[in-house]
């Protein structure tokens, strides 16, 4: 007898259980789904900003008009890491070293003065410095 | 004495542009002007990171480290040249964390609106030229590197038998 009431009250919170997957099982399922892809998206996006992915992402829609600028015919082929250093070797080597090292010297985007006040048509003459409090 | 210094030494490190207001108002009627000019810049300087980037990456990956590999194979004495590809592997790491620390002050200038804020839009601007020259710094930097690295290349190459 006692068996039975046990058996009973082990049944009744399964069936409750059934019932409540039965009446809401599809839509808790979608809002479960729909809170693990809020919570998936928000994570990927925090990462992508801090880890300074978006700020070298062209793709971003703020970069539109330099994306077509992107160096792809860069290709550069590795050198060898195995083989005699003859003379031909330092030879193709000097040529590949010059070549790439004069390529990056050349590139002096950030000497210029792009952000003075003449560049960006702020022209306010000299202005006074405070200690920030 | 030392008491009086202390207290009166300024702190010109974070110092702050203080503008009239007639230096206020050019500010913000230039407003929509500056704002396209800041764009500009932003995404030709995201442009410039990102070819420099993968330029620096490849020399490091493609070119340093295969010769750095053959030198020691053939039991050539290489700590110059190594030490200085060490060297361009950090500067390179300075270049990336200049330009993240620019570009974060340049979008955050970009955010401001300049009719309502043109001090602290003008303050961002000036910090984020300072930013600017930091990278260029960097920038400066690596291109030493780079032509040290060539002179120890050359060093190597002319011990061992190479006519340059």
């Amino acid at each position: 007898m006692d068996n039975i009431e046990q058996d009973i009250q082990e049944e009744i919170p399964k069936t409750k259980l059934a019932m409540f997957i039965a009446r809401y099982g599809l839509w808790a399922m979608i809002l479960l789904a729909i809170l693990i892809a809020i919570t998936t998206v928000s994570i990927t996006l925090h990462l992508y900003k801090t880890n300074g992915t978006a700020q070298l992402d062209l793709s971003r829609p703020d970069y539109q008009s330099v994306r077509d600028k992107i160096a792809n015919d860069d290709v550069i082929t590795s050198f060898p890491s195995t083989g005699p250093l003859d003379s031909k070797a330092y030879a193709d080597y000097r040529k590949l070293y010059e070549q790439q090292m004069n390529k990056a010297i050349e590139n002096q985007s950030f000497a210029g003065d792009s952000l003075s006040d003449s560049a960006l048509g702020i022209e306010i003459g000299p202005v006074q410095l405070e200690p920030e409090q | 004495m030392i008491l009086t210094l202390f207290t009166v030494a300024p702190n010109y490190a974070s110092a702050v542009t203080v503008l009239t207001d007639d230096q206020i108002q050019v500010v913000s009627g230039a407003c929509r002007q500056t704002k396209t000019a800041l764009h500009e810049v932003h995404s030709y300087d995201a442009l410039s990171r990102v070819n420099l980037g993968q330029r620096y990456e490849n020399i490091a990956t493609r070119v340093m480290a295969p010769f750095i590999s053959r030198v020691n194979l053939s039991g050539i004495d290489a700590v110059a040249i190594t030490s200085t590809t060490v060297e361009y592997k950090r500067q390179t790491k300075l270049f990336t964390t200049a330009y993240s620390r620019y570009e974060s002050t340049l979008s955050e200038a970009i955010k401001i609106d300049c009719t309502k804020d043109p001090i602290g839009f003008y303050n961002m601007v000036v910090q984020a030229r300072e930013q600017r020259a930091q990278v260029n710094d960097a920038v400066a930097g690596v291109n030493n590197l780079l032509k040290q690295y060539k002179t120890d290349f050359e060093a190597i190459a002319s011990a061992h038998g190479e006519a340059s």
